[in-house]
């Protein structure tokens, strides 16, 4: 049994727990330095044994944490520092291994591999036999893993400990009616003035760049430029290969199957100039050619002495043509490129033509669904579809235990800390224990919020003689 | 104190009533911030607590789906830069930017100047960068390894299958190496049946890029500009013996040096040590080393997967038998004995099966 819970995340006691609660935050957030002077020796040492208790191994009875403890601290030394000047080394804060045996038991293992919010979950995740260690099923929290245990939970479980809240179906309603208002009234504002309404878009998409940008790749308008660096080359490329001669080749392979205007889609308007030398073409010898580009090559190639007057005459208009088809296309490659380069952000008046209303949702709506036997069948009478919204509110699929499409839950940043004696892969939920944290020169594997002065000092608290 | 509860004199027994009611009084005072604070607003809506009013003023306002959207804390950061709380190089301002400071600019037209941070500011964001707690300096995030390195290194594992090589080549250590390499592969299999779905495959990608990326293809200046740097490979336990002082009498012309005191300690050369770490592998020296008899006895029952024999199930039949070989004498309880052992804190392993067992 675990130590009861009882008020844990108390704002007036203020205690950091072992937990990603967004009042935790709080108390982490707020937590002053420890102050030692006004105190006595065993004060000081039951303070600090309070304050990491309340974070290490907190669901443990005293007693039974007394019996995990050990007084050995394990650290490592570097050999390499010797190579080096000997004052450069750091000091190894041995102390902060305090409490390095609480990090072997499976609860706190899963936490630490951010598979579970808090370490009283992971327990619940184990006892409901939803964790495997090496394959094998471990329902009990208190199983000490070994380095090079592989452990696993399943997928579904993680989801629920890392992702958002999962809204109840009133909930979701509720959004859903609030989003779909905003929009239509959105729409009806965009159709009454497009470019108000697209200013004003601008500014709100400047202002959530504004709360966003410390989120967000900084390479991205770098990555961008890249690419079309990368698309510059290959258009320059394409451009070079466009000739009169690949032209005729292009008509004469599209000869082969049934001619259509769409038949030279690519070259846009100038389609109707490759159907023209098709026609003046398809009875020479050339159209019955095998090999399509030689043919091109060799029949534009041949001298005017070769020819008869009217033979010379269509070679002249074929490869005036052929000619003609080149230099558009190169020149429609040229302005694509030109277009995908430039800024989105360009006004068109006919935006607002492009966007429709959805149907609302009413609130007679929202009764009959909640009051239905099978609500959730029911609510798939009511679909909805924005455009950035595509299913109801966080039930996109609400037989889920999760948010879905799944999202991170909110202030899971400052609590993202990556172990450094586990290795976790979270797309598939397992991860493998290293070995037991241990301290060199100037870091402590243990992850703990609390600094040496206190871990010390519980750390006496805890070796002394006779306990 | 003392000298006032021996003398009773008029004022001074005063005084020692005054003490014995201090005594009494709680003395555990509420954790208040330690940043400046906005003062509680005197018309709530609903009746807040001082702690609650200041809690909601670091969350900041919800929007209508419950986000805290101001929060700088509040969203997962995606440029593989972890965002860690900062209070006292903030001083407890936790938002993005005041909702009522810009609704007066909003109002008045007028532009609050920005405030740009000093070099100290910067320089000490920087450091602050992997530590997540401010308290502890010593506490630093791990990096995740660089997705495509991860699949390298696997291909490599598999051709030559000497992780003592991959773990020089890559600067990472031999039991990382081991787990990527084991990671890999069941990734690999979970593919194959179709088992990853594409929440889990979001999940991971979010995960991943909230952490710093290793890649020993940067060049080790850019990496060493984040923080990061590849892992050490020369580390060795440090012995518990030499943790304490030991006094020892030595003649003074005798000479005394590291290999002495190593001698004196029974404590082998690093040499030596490193040597072992290369041959058996850090995990199975680190095994060797916590070695106890407790996790000796559980680690044998857990590998000890032979002699285990499943019976077939026939129709008709609920449950499969398992039949273990076992010795006479090692297990059952002699007939008589009390089977109550209500000793605390009696040792336990597990067997095979992932039952808990008495030891």
């Amino acid at each position: 049994m675990p130590r009861p819970a009882k008020n844990l995340d108390s704002l007036v006691r203020g205690r950091v727990r072992a937990s990603m609660s967004k009042y935790n935050l709080f108390n982490l957030y707020k937590k002053r330095n420890p102050f030692y002077s006004n105190k006595s020796q065993f004060q000081q040492k039951w303070m600090s044994k309070q304050e990491t208790r309340a974070y290490h191994g907190e669901h443990l009875i005293e007693s039974r944490f007394k019996n995990i403890f050990d007084s050995q601290l394990q650290g490592v030394a570097q050999l390499d520092a010797s190579l080096g000047n000997a004052k450069d080394v750091q000091r190894t804060p041995l102390k902060l291994q305090a409490f390095a045996a609480l990090e072997r038991r499976l609860d706190v293992a899963l936490f630490r591999s951010m598979f579970a919010s808090s370490v009283r979950q992971a327990r619940q995740f184990i006892l409901s036999a939803s964790v495997k260690v090496n394959d094998v099923k471990i329902a009990h929290p208190s199983y000490l893993l070994s380095p090079g245990d592989v452990f696993s939970v399943q997928p579904d479980k993680v989801m629920t400990a890392l992702g958002r809240t999962k809204p109840s179906l009133k909930k979701s309603l509720a959004v859903d009616t609030t989003q779909i208002a905003m929009w239509n009234s959105f729409v009806k504002k965009a159709r009454a003035d497009p470019k108000a309404v697209w200013d004003q878009q601008q500014k709100k998409q400047q202002e959530r760049k504004e709360l966003t940008k410390h989120l967000v790749d900084n390479n991205t308008e770098r990555k961008h430029d890249l690419a079309m660096e990368k698309k510059l080359k290959q258009v320059k490329a394409l451009q070079k290969a466009t000739t009169k001669q690949s032209v005729l080749r292009d008509v004469l392979v599209a000869a082969q199957s049934e001619l259509t205007e769409a038949s030279f889609k690519k070259f846009g308007a100038d389609a109707e100039k490759c159907l023209k030398i098709h026609e003046m073409i398809k009875d020479h010898e050339i159209a019955k050619a095998s090999d399509a580009q030689e043919a091109a090559e060799t029949w534009l190639g041949q001298k005017k002495e070769a020819l008869s007057e009217a033979e010379f005459t269509t070679l002249r208009k074929v490869a005036q043509l052929a000619n003609e088809v080149a230099l558009g296309y190169q020149k429609k490659l040229r302005t694509d490129l030109t277009n995908e380069s430039k800024e989105t952000g360009a006004y068109d008046p006919d935006w607002a033509k492009e966007l429709t209303m959805h149907k609302k949702l009413t609130k007679e709506d929202v009764v009959a669904i909640l009051e239905d036997e099978s609500p959730l069948e029911k609510l798939k009478e009511f679909p909805v579809s924005l455009h950035f919204q595509k299913n109801h509110f966080g039930l996109a699929d609400p037989k889920k235990p999760f948010f879905t499409p799944w999202a991170p839950r909110q202030f899971l940043a400052p609590f993202a800390i990556h172990p450094h004696h586990i290795e976790i892969d979270w797309t598939t939920c397992h991860a493998v224990y290293l070995r037991d944290p241990v301290a060199r020169p100037g870091h402590s594997e243990v992850i703990t919020p609390f600094g040496e002065d206190i871990h010390e000092r519980a750390y006496m608290y805890y070796a002394r003689k006779g306990l | 104190m003392l000298r006032s509860t021996t003398s009773l004199g008029g004022l001074e027994t005063a005084s020692v009533i005054n003490m014995t009611q201090k005594r009494f009084g709680s003395r555990r005072k509420p954790a208040y911030p330690s940043y400046p604070t906005k003062p509680v607003p005197k018309t709530q809506k609903y009746r807040q607590t001082k702690l609650r009013s200041f809690m909601n003023q670091f969350l900041g306002p919800r929007n209508f789906k419950g986000e805290y959207y101001l929060n700088k804390y509040a969203n997962a950061p995606q440029n593989h830069t972890p965002n860690y709380i900062k209070p006292h190089l903030e001083r407890g301002n936790s938002l993005i930017f005041d909702p009522e400071v810009r609704e007066h600019q909003k109002a008045t037209g007028i532009e609050a100047p920005v405030e740009e941070k000093s070099g100290f500011q910067l320089r000490r964001e920087r450091e602050l960068a992997l530590q997540p707690f401010p308290q502890n300096e010593f506490c630093k995030t791990n990096y995740v390894i660089d997705n495509r390195l991860k699949a390298e290194i696997a291909q490599r594992a598999e051709l030559t299958g000497n992780f003592q090589e991959l773990a020089v080549k890559y600067g990472i250590k031999i039991p990382r190496v081991e787990a990527i390499v084991k990671l890999h592969q069941i990734k690999q299999k979970m593919m194959q049946e179709k088992q990853i779905t594409k929440d889990m495959e979001v999940m991971g990608q979010t995960m991943y890029k909230m952490f710093p990326v290793y890649n020993k293809n940067v060049p080790e200046r850019v990496m060493a500009a984040k923080g990061i740097s590849p892992e050490n490979l020369t580390e060795v336990p440090i012995n518990k013996t030499t943790q304490y002082a030991r006094f020892v009498t030595i003649a003074e012309s005798e000479p005394f040096g590291a290999v002495d005191a190593a001698e004196d300690f029974g404590v082998e050369a690093a040499a030596v040590t490193l040597s072992k770490l290369t041959e058996l592998g850090e995990v199975a020296f680190h095994a060797q080393l916590n070695k106890t008899k407790k996790t000796e006895v559980a680690q044998k029952l857990t590998n000890d997967s032979q002699g285990i024999y499943v019976g077939e199930v026939r129709k008709g039949e609920k449950h499969a038998f398992r039949f273990q070989n076992a010795t006479v004498g090692e297990v059952g309880e002699r007939y008589g004995k009390g089977n109550r052992d209500n000793r605390p804190n009696r040792p336990y392993g597990f067997d095979a099966y992932g039952k808990r067992i008495w030891l």
